[in-house]
């Protein structure tokens, strides 16, 4: 198994250099192919990291209703119950259910305003705003589903959430993903055709060598490995050129976003957080297209 | 050892090139297939190395079943047979040495078995002074020598030669010969289409006559000549 891969390596290798401009010609195609990938890779790894930072910080609001006749004690049973039936909802962070007062939340609202502003809140009532239940999302997709649900519950006057935004959000998130998908189908097809006709040339140089590999008992594994190999090592190598140059770029971007805009990072993930993802899954999808490529060629030589 | 039973053979465009062929060859035995260009003799060699499928009937090799060869059983089968071609089929790039252990490093073969096998074969083929040549910087004989070493390396139960001595001048061609019968002397199966007249006739071996697809002759101990006449 060892001298085996030995061997292919060795003899790929050699293909590689042998071919010269050819596969300085498909390191160049695939590299900007797998560069272009990663781009899209990238803004799915920042998507997905604003979705479930914004997903963190949401929250909806359940308002309470306060009966006109209800003493403290009536009171406290309903909220006792309306908190007993959220939890019952599904999608429902039950460990992160917290306690709003209606008369502190409106205390801190008037407290940040100007005089004049408040002006006009004079002579209402302290226990305008009612208290609330913050309750926070499993899946903030499923937000209107489980806003509906929590209006449901008897005691609750009203459910405030931004699911607007969230659906905005949603939306971008996959229609990212949806485009990412046919990029990445699009260049890995774009790679393959290249590899393959790279690995095509060193095929047909050998044939003859196939031909009588073939006379003399040899498994089609035997004879594919160098070239298996060799569109592999040109995939790989590509891979790492594009991670490079990923890398550069990213970073560049960074830091021209920070002194044109002002903000620092812009809430992109940090360079240090996608590498590695980025570099396997240049490599795994290097040498797949390479290994792919390469079994496509050396196929139609295979049937003596 | 082989048996050809009723085997006929259409190609893809309708050629019949064998029509109901039978025989039975021996272990050990030494054939001559002979017969007019496009006779069917190498239809004959392309079924026995499972390079092409036969249309009707059986082919027995080794008590294996040639017909029902799976694709990836075929280069087990193959490194049953030894194959000898008249182009000689070498590969430029590599040396004398490196073309016979390549066929050893296909099968698998240890760095110490091949450190063994290839010397002694090629003492065997009268090439051990010229190990490290390239096929280039060797005449035809000696061309065809390399590749008779390449094909018992293995240690294989049959020999097959496809007009092995086609390329060659008289005088090599019987250096060839000389060296193929030792092999069959040792115990292997040795098959061989071919026009080589005086070479058939001189070594009077068991010789299957092949015209339009169908055996006209078998003969043991049989002539080139005798077909001729007819």
């Amino acid at each position: 198994m060892f001298r085996a891969i030995k061997r292919s390596f060795i003899e790929g290798t050699r293909g590689m250099f042998k071919n010269g401009l050819m596969t300085v010609t498909s390191l160049f195609v695939v590299t900007a192919c797998i560069f272009i990938f990663g781009v899209f890779l990238m803004i799915t790894f920042n998507i997905n990291h604003m979705t479930s930072e914004m997903a963190e910080s949401y929250q909806v609001d359940v308002y309470i209703t306060r009966p006109e006749d209800a003493d403290d004690n009536v009171y406290e049973n309903i909220k006792a119950r309306v908190l007993d039936d959220i939890r019952k909802v599904d999608n429902i962070d039950t460990a992160n259910i917290s306690f709003v007062d209606g008369k502190e939340k409106f205390k801190n609202y008037k407290a940040g305003l100007d005089k004049e502003d408040l002006k006009s809140f004079e002579g209402l009532p302290e226990d305008l705003i009612p208290d609330a239940f913050a309750v926070k999302l499993e899946d903030i997709s499923l937000v209107d589903e489980s806003c509906s649900k929590l209006s449901a519950i008897e005691g609750v006057e009203d459910v405030e959430n931004s699911s607007d935004l969230v659906e905005v959000i949603n939306g971008i998130s996959s229609a990212v993903k949806t485009f990412s998908v046919w990029i990445i189908v699009i260049f890995a097809l774009v790679s393959l055709f290249i590899i393959s006709n790279t690995i095509k040339l060193t095929v047909h140089n050998r044939r003859k060598e196939i031909n009588i590999m073939k006379y003399v008992g040899a498994t089609d594994s035997y004879i594919k490995g160098p070239f298996i190999m060799e569109g592999m090592l040109v995939g790989i190598v590509s891979a790492l050129i594009a991670f490079f140059i990923s890398q550069w770029s990213y970073l560049g971007l960074m830091t021209s976003i920070s002194t044109t805009v002002m903000v620092s990072s812009f809430g992109l993930l940090n360079f240090n957080d996608i590498w590695l993802r980025l570099i396997v899954s240049y490599v795994i999808l290097g040498s797949i297209i390479g290994a792919f490529g390469s079994s496509i060629s050396v196929r139609r030589y295979l049937k003596v | 050892m082989i048996t050809f039973e009723n085997v006929s053979k259409i190609y893809d465009n309708g050629y019949g090139a064998l029509k109901g062929v039978s025989f039975h060859i021996n272990k050990g035995e030494f054939v001559f297939l002979v017969g007019s260009s496009a006779a069917g003799k190498s239809t004959i060699i392309k079924l026995m190395m499972k390079e092409e499928s036969a249309t009707g009937g059986s082919i027995i090799i080794n008590d294996i079943d040639v017909n029902d060869l799976r694709h990836k059983e075929i280069p087990y089968f193959r490194r049953t047979l030894g194959v000898v071609f008249q182009d000689f089929r070498l590969l430029p790039n590599k040396t004398v040495q490196e073309n016979v252990s390549f066929a050893m490093e296909i099968v698998g073969a240890s760095s110490k078995e091949i450190r063994r096998n290839v010397p002694l074969v090629l003492s065997q083929v009268g090439l051990s002074s010229k190990a490290k040549m390239y096929p280039h910087q060797l005449s035809g004989g000696e061309q065809q020598r390399v590749a008779i070493a390449r094909a018992i390396v293995n240690n294989p139960a049959i020999l097959i030669a496809d007009e092995p001595t086609g390329n060659l001048d008289p005088e090599t061609a019987l250096e060839i010969m000389a060296i193929i019968e030792e092999i069959n002397k040792r115990g292997t199966t040795v098959v061989m289409a071919t026009h080589a007249e005086k070479i058939v006739n001189d070594m009077k071996k068991r010789v299957i006559m092949v015209e339009k697809g169908i055996i006209t002759r078998d003969e043991n101990e049989g002539g080139y000549g005798y077909v001729q006449s007819n």
